[in-house]
């Protein structure tokens, strides 16, 4: 079972995808900050982070950059959201960008779609 | 930021363009006020345009008895339920509590695929919390969802929203709408507002409203609209169709401006209005008249009578007659409907007869200076020539009340008609007090009103010292 990490500093964001992915079969992690995420991606090793961009004491784009720097987390996928513009997804690494408001239907496919990458990277 | 056009009449106007997406609309008012009617026809506009709508109701009513409700009006369409638009009762859940509501909403919200969801009766879903703030989380929790999903929703609230009632629904969501049903005498009226609107410029203040066969219809307040005055200096005469007063306006009004015409009672005003319209279907300029006492045969039969072809000329369409019956009137129902004949008709010369009518309809104190403002504020910017009739309550004499009528400094234009009593005679006189940026005749004519014609005579030359009045 593939394990997903959601961090955002609304706990309906959370809950909302925690809904969402655990519907899909996932097991989910949750975070409120970057620093928290950042130590649960350290301990847990998700599959797939899913991070807002704009949160307390580190922000989605600096946490990002710390999970590229980690040994234990330099490959896992990352999927950024926000209800604004779309940060520079090159310069802090992260592999996708989604907006908010979002469909299911483009979560569910994106959360697919990074899974599958990086099972075939594994195989 | 997009919007989702309601598809209720002139609310969108209000909405300063529609509802903002993915925001949570608390529709507010007190039992009868209309809110469920308002949420619905929304959820039926959204849904005739492909939406996905969910209406969730904390009524133990069945789902036919609730779409019932709809089918009287003529935005219903029965092949929408089922597919388009679902009815869910939440009844059952909420004695799980607030959460597990949430839960349950959101759950069918995802699985549904919504885009519109209404949460009918909120009132009943509160009463279920323990603390104000359960309902505040619970609306703060399924808000923040249901944006995020791209979904627009709508709370309907039984409430008049103030510190005492209000469990703080009004702080959570992100537009408030407050339905207002209330009593002024005898007359009930209902009225619209739009207190709160997420990054969108709305009109202020309250809009009047009512509830028809085809839904929720409201009307902008008139002053909502048309705030800055905007003339545009037009040059050319409008002639008003008596030769010797065309000659004591200096050829005629001046086009695009306002004249009032005030008057003792019956003096001829309308008989002056009659002609001035007939005197623009004679060069091809479209007119409207505005009444509210006479029919329209009556009307036609008066211009028959002094050689006005008025009957004819509304069946080539080239006048409109709008008459509405003073009853209960409100004045921005009957803006409105001036509004769209000016518009659709492409109206050039205006009759209000008479003012005094549509100053009876304003029941609010101080908003008959606002209200005609901005209807000479609109006539302006619609370069129409307008004639308001003001008839005084005295039948004879010089007490022609106009200190209390804005109409009077706004107007570019003053005709004054009075009735004065000479020896054993009565005389109607005509006068042109004021007129801007025109020369005019000062003097008193006489109006003579014969059995086929009026006629403006020359000044009132046998009557040195009238005795005027008694």
């Amino acid at each position: 079972m593939a394990i997903i990490l959601v961090v955002d500093d609304e706990e309906p964001v959370v809950d909302l995808l925690t809904d969402i992915l655990e519907d899909q079969g996932y097991r989910v992690l949750t975070a409120y900050n970057g620093r928290v995420a950042l130590q649960l991606a350290q301990e847990q090793h998700p599959d797939l982070v899913i991070s807002d961009v704009m949160m307390p004491y580190l922000d989605g784009i600096e946490l990002t950059k710390r999970l590229r720097a980690g040994n234990g987390t330099r490959k896992v996928p990352v999927i950024l959201m926000s209800a604004a513009m779309s940060p520079d997804l090159a310069a802090c690494g992260a592999d996708d960008f989604i907006g908010k408001p979002f469909a299911i239907d483009r979560i569910d496919n994106l959360v697919a779609h990074y899974l599958d990458l990086a099972n075939h990277q594994k195989g | 930021m997009d919007v989702i056009r309601t598809g209720v009449s002139a609310f969108d106007e209000i909405l300063g363009g529609g509802v903002p997406k993915n925001t949570m609309t608390l529709i507010a008012g007190v039992p009868g006020a209309g809110k469920t009617i308002l949420a619905e026809q929304i959820a039926v506009q959204q849904a005739k345009a492909g939406g996905r709508v969910l209406i969730f109701t904390a009524l133990s009513e069945s789902h036919e008895s609730l779409s019932n409700t709809l089918r009287d009006f003529s935005f219903f369409d029965e092949s929408l339920i089922g597919d388009r638009i679902q009815f869910i009762s939440v009844q059952a859940v909420l004695h799980d509590g607030l959460n597990a509501t949430a839960e349950a909403i959101m759950s069918t919200v995802r699985v549904q695929r919504a885009t519109v969801v209404v949460l009918d009766g909120f009132r009943g879903i509160a009463g279920f919390a323990t603390s104000a703030s359960d309902v505040r989380q619970f609306l703060y929790e399924v808000r923040s969802q249901l944006s995020l999903l791209g979904v627009t929703s709508f709370v309907t609230f039984e409430t008049t929203l103030d510190q005492e009632t209000d469990p703080g629904a009004n702080t959570v969501a992100d537009d408030i709408v407050v339905m207002h049903h209330t009593l002024a005498g005898v007359q009930a009226r209902r009225h619209i507002e739009v207190q709160k609107l997420r990054g969108r410029k709305h009109l202020g203040g309250l809009h009047a409203m009512q509830i028809t066969a085809d839904g929720i219809m409201c009307y902008p307040r008139h002053e909502a609209l048309f705030r800055d005055p905007n003339h545009v200096v037009q040059d050319g005469r409008a002639e008003v169709g008596l030769p010797e007063l065309n000659r004591m306006l200096d050829g005629g009004l001046n086009t695009g401006t306002g004249t009032l015409i005030a008057s003792n009672a019956g003096v001829g005003e309308t008989l002056i209005a009659l002609h001035f319209l007939m005197a623009g279907v004679a060069i091809g300029e479209p007119g409207l008249y505005v009444g509210f006492g006479e029919s329209a045969a009556q009307l036609c039969a008066k211009a028959a009578f002094f050689g006005l072809d008025l009957k004819g000329a509304v069946e080539r369409g080239a006048v409109d007659l709008y008459i509405i019956a003073p009853v209960e009137m409100e004045v921005d129902v009957v803006a409105a409907g001036m509004r769209e004949r000016v518009e659709r008709l492409g109206i050039q010369r205006l009759v209000i007869n008479s003012a005094v009518e549509l100053e009876n309809a304003i029941l609010e104190s101080n908003r008959a200076p606002n209200f005609f403002a901005s209807l000479m504020n609109y006539t302006h910017a619609r370069a129409m020539t307008t004639v308001l009739t003001r008839e005084s309550a005295a039948v004879v004499g010089p007490d022609i009340t106009l200190h209390q009528s804005i109409v009077t400094v706004l107007a570019e234009n003053l005709l004054v008609l009075r009735v004065i009593e000479y020896r054993n005679r009565q005389y109607r006189t005509n006068a042109v007090a004021k007129m801007r940026q025109s020369a005019f005749d000062p003097t008193l004519h006489e109006l003579r009103i014969e059995r086929d014609r009026i006629r403006v005579l020359d000044e009132l030359a046998d009557l040195n010292t009238p005795q005027v009045g008694r």
